[in-house]
């Protein structure tokens, strides 16, 4: 049985038999992703945050099995084409928010995921949201990094909407 | 012995200037006539590109970053110029024999002990490229400036590269530096510029010690006696051996320990494969019977009213004045208390892991992230019966190191599994590995006693501590006044499980209580908490003491009790807290303070706003005033002073681990919750340099205050009163 896993962009096939092993190992052992990084094995740290589509999943606790078929977008994918960091990955930089570092894929990773669902959120809504564990504590950082970074993709929206609205200016003119 | 370090410069192949560390050789000792090199330090390339080369152990604490900036100060560097290298730790350095060598990372020493070797080396490397633009120009070496990687000619405004004098640079002498930079003239140090490695763990690429691989090697996790003394009854490992991927399964002997910094190993089986997950899936076949050890029965919570037993036993008295009796027949009140904390797990968020190359069962080649390559390397020669000098250690970033890296017993185990496998051998622990088989913060409990006159003024103070680790009672020392003093510790013999270092060690604990039991003492004579420290900080000491710290603290007293006074009152200020007014916040809501010194180099205070709600705990600020000297980056400080409230604050909220019938309890985050986003409180924070000292370590020093600051807030709020650090 063939399982093929869309990853950052490039397609991958999995060796019979492995269906089982979380998608976790796959990306670390087999294909040399090892951005994505192990911390409990139970879905509970984050460390392990990977994108399903669009969607945050904890790539410890999903199969290959699970998530054949699937697109799946790991740290090492956020850039963009020409190799400019996502604004999550800005704001981090901007705020210094890393420490010893090891959680922060996973926190980029939610963060990114979350800011497609909650563009603008509050405190309280990133207390809900942020579950993932940052043992050297930069929660403070994160924060604001969230809040930077939610900032930034509101413009880059605004901005796309401007470049459109001359179009319509234009349209409405010559109907008057 | 500290012989005098100094420089030496080579030329390296592509005409950079290379700068390493040597120490004379001893006389009449070492027969190497030339002296032995310790390690390189600087390297500037013909492009103009400068290595800076650290022997201190990354952990998130920042001091690759805040090494390099020193250098970088001195140098006159382009800070953009500027990477920073890590050493492998071998044979070749000359200080590789002593125990505990520069290379090993904690007690938060590393800034202080680092400070004068790296201003000297970056000094030494721009008075030498001063000299090679002045020759090369023809003039002489006043006239010549260094600025932002170039030397500059005064007299015409002509400026060299450092890349293009590093080839002259490396065939002069090099001098002997002396004087270096002003702190007026700093455009480097003092600036809050972002860590170094932070691009690479953005995007996903920095390597840890988890994600390394070396040619030809194969995988490994182990599954332990679940208790130290324990052993394997019987096991089964047909189904483990029939998963796929699984190469062998093997036993591993139990190795040796001691108390006090080598924690052996448990052994039990250890599984071999060909891949992480082919180890995790086939530990789970595994059939086991473990054979009980003498910790079977252990139960963290009847340990305590074993510790009971020993009040009042000092095995070790660290302190002793007067004479405590009699202070207590003259006080007007006699207060007294006692305090426990539970044991406390690491939880560092990249489980341990080690890749050994022990083939041949005589030269061992490790890579991994570790706090202490020389002091591991020390006890595997020892535990593996080979020289130190066929050992090496490659570093790699930690994923957390807070005291548990700083023990090699995973290293241990994976030179075992090498050497039986006959292959390099890439060992991973689960975070249940990393849970259960710790070296974990000890179980302590204190007691406290307290004689006061009428007017509150402390006549005797006395500590009796007994503690599952030997490091205790040392931490009082001299803060407040009083008249006799005695303080002392037992180390439970009996403790089931191994202890170790644990950010801040003894100093959290230890302050932990005593700031509670001011705390409580300023209570019982009625008077406000901080004006109470404030009053008892100006009262005198005597001057006979039985201690084993240095005479030199008795004058080191002053300076501390500025420092302390300073930083209280600029916390309270932050807090909106004056002297004698009121701690009270509203209904269920309250401020406490705590201060702290750390080693008498870093101090802290801090200031908790905690409100309780339905009987949960809520710190909703928490208001820090720290000195640690000169501040080298105050990006990276914060940084650490934020990091060090989070640690201080996951076991106040969260507890530790509980034993019972001989086992660790908890296993994973599940059951062993630690602070996330919705715990993490409004930090505010502002540096000082009061006393106007040299740069002092800040990996630790902040975690001290937080729990006995969150207990006197509640206090004050609630009129509830926590003893135990574990207070949700």
């Amino acid at each position: 049985m063939k399982t093929t896993i869309e990853i950052n962009g490039e397609y991958v096939s999995v060796t019979a038999g492995d269906e089982d092993m979380p998608l976790l190992w796959l990306l670390r052992d087999e294909l040399g992703l090892t951005g994505t990084k192990f911390g409990c094995g139970i879905g509970v740290c984050g460390a392990c945050t990977v994108h399903l589509d669009d969607n945050p999943v904890r790539a410890c606790s999903m199969t290959v099995k699970q998530a054949a078929g699937s697109k799946i977008t790991t740290i090492e994918g956020l850039k963009d084409k020409e190799g400019n960091l996502h604004p999550v990955q800005e704001a981090w930089m901007q705020v210094d928010v890393p420490q010893c570092g090891y959680c922060q894929a996973g926190q980029i990773m939610t963060t990114v995921a979350m800011l497609k669902q909650i563009p603008n959120p509050t405190d309280e809504q990133i207390d809900q949201q942020m579950m993932n564990i940052c043992r050297c504590g930069t929660y403070q950082r994160i924060r604001k990094a969230i809040h930077i970074a939610a900032d930034t993709l509101a413009k880059n929206t605004v901005s796309e909407v401007q470049e459109a609205a001359p179009l319509y200016i234009n349209a409405a003119e010559e109907i008057a | 012995m500290n012989r005098r370090q100094f420089l030496k410069a080579s030329a390296t192949a592509s005409g950079g200037l290379l700068l390493s560390a040597h120490l004379p050789a001893l006389a009449g000792v070492n027969a190497q006539g030339d002296a032995s090199q310790i390690n390189d330090v600087i390297e500037i390339a013909s492009d103009g590109n400068i290595s800076v080369y650290v022997v201190k152990q990354e952990m998130g604490h920042g001091i690759a970053t805040g090494l390099a900036m020193i250098v970088a100060e001195e140098l006159d560097a382009n800070w953009s110029d500027v990477q920073v290298k890590f050493q492998t730790f071998d044979s070749n350095f000359k200080d590789f024999q002593d125990e505990f060598g520069r290379f090993d990372t904690g007690g938060s020493n590393s800034v202080d002990t680092e400070w004068n070797n790296m201003r000297t080396a970056g000094a030494t490397a721009k008075a030498m490229l001063v000299k090679a633009a002045a020759k090369s120009w023809g003039i002489s070496e006043s006239d010549c400036r260094a600025k932002a990687g170039k030397i500059v000619n005064q007299n015409t405004n002509e400026e060299l590269g450092y890349g293009k004098l590093a080839a002259i640079a490396a065939t002069l002498q090099v001098p002997e530096v002396t004087t270096y930079k002003a702190t007026k003239d700093y455009s480097i140090v003092g600036e809050p510029l972002p860590a170094l490695k932070n691009r690479k763990v953005v995007e996903g690429t920095l390597e840890y010690g988890i994600d390394a691989t070396v040619q030809g090697m194969i995988h490994a996790m182990v599954v332990r006696p679940p208790h130290w003394g324990g052993s394997i009854a019987n096991f089964d490992a047909s189904a483990a051996r029939n998963v796929k991927g699984v190469i062998d399964v093997i036993t591993l002997p139990e190795m040796p320990r001691d108390w006090v910094l080598d924690r052996g190993t448990r052994g039990g089986i250890a599984i071999l494969g060909k891949s992480t997950w082919a180890c995790m899936k086939a530990r789970k076949e595994l059939e086991v019977q473990w054979q009980d050890g003498p910790h079977a029965r252990a139960n963290s919570n009847e340990l305590y009213a074993e510790y009971d037993k020993f009040k009042g036993e000092r095995a070790w008295t660290s302190f002793e004045a007067g004479d405590v009796e009699q202070g207590y027949a003259q006080a007007d009140k006699v207060i007294e208390r006692s305090y426990t904390s539970p044991y406390i797990a690491h939880a560092l968020m990249e489980p341990l892991n080690a890749i050994a190359d022990f083939v041949d069962g005589k030269h061992l080649h490790i890579y991994a992230g570790t706090q202490s390559p020389g002091h591991s390397a020390h006890n595997l020669a020892k535990a593996l019966k080979i020289e130190k000098k066929d050992i090496t250690i490659t570093p790699y970033h930690m994923g957390g190191g807070y005291g548990r890296r700083y023990f090699c017993d995973f290293m241990l185990e994976a030179a075992l599994i090498s050497q039986a496998a006959k292959l390099p051998v890439k060992l991973t622990w689960t975070r249940e590995d990393e849970i259960q088989v710790g070296a974990y913060h000890p179980m302590r409990k204190d007691f406290m006693k307290c004689g006061v006159d009428k007017e509150g003024n402390i006549e005797a103070f006395e500590l009796s501590a007994v503690s599952a680790h030997e490091w205790a009672g040392g931490e009082m020392s001299l803060d407040y006044g009083y008249k006799n003093i005695k303080l002392g510790s037992k180390r439970f013999e009996n403790s089931p499980v191994v202890c170790g270092s644990w950010r801040a060690v003894v100093a959290h604990i230890e302050i932990f209580m005593r700031e509670v039991f001011i705390d409580e003492v300023a209570n019982e004579v009625g008077q406000d908490p901080l004006a109470y420290r404030l009053r008892q900080l100006q009262r005198p000491v005597p001057d006979t003491h039985t201690h084993y710290h240095k005479p030199e603290l008795l004058k080191e007293l002053a300076m501390r009790r500025r420092i302390y006074t300073k930083l209280m009152k600029e916390a309270a200020a932050m807090a909106g807290w004056t002297p004698d007014g009121s701690n009270k916040r509203g209904k269920n809501r309250g401020l406490g303070v705590a201060f702290t010194t750390y080693h008498a180099k870093s101090f802290a205070a801090q200031v908790a706003d905690v409100e309780v709600i339905d009987g949960q705990i809520k710190v909703h600020n928490i208001y820090c005033a720290a000195d640690c000297g000169l501040v080298i980056n105050p990006n990276l400080v914060e940084a650490q002073i934020e990091s060090s409230i989070l640690w201080g604050l996951t076991p106040v909220l969260y507890g530790g681990v509980d034993i019972v019938n001989g086992n660790i309890k908890q296993s994973n985050f599940h059951d062993m919750p630690l602070a996330r986003m919705k715990d993490c409180p409004n930090m505010q924070i502002k540096l000082f340099n009061e006393e106007d000292r040299m740069p002092c370590g800040v990996g630790e020093f902040a975690v001290v205050p937080v729990a006995p600051a969150i207990s006197n807030a509640i206090y004050a709020g609630t009129g509830v009163r926590h003893r135990h650090l574990h207070m949700a």
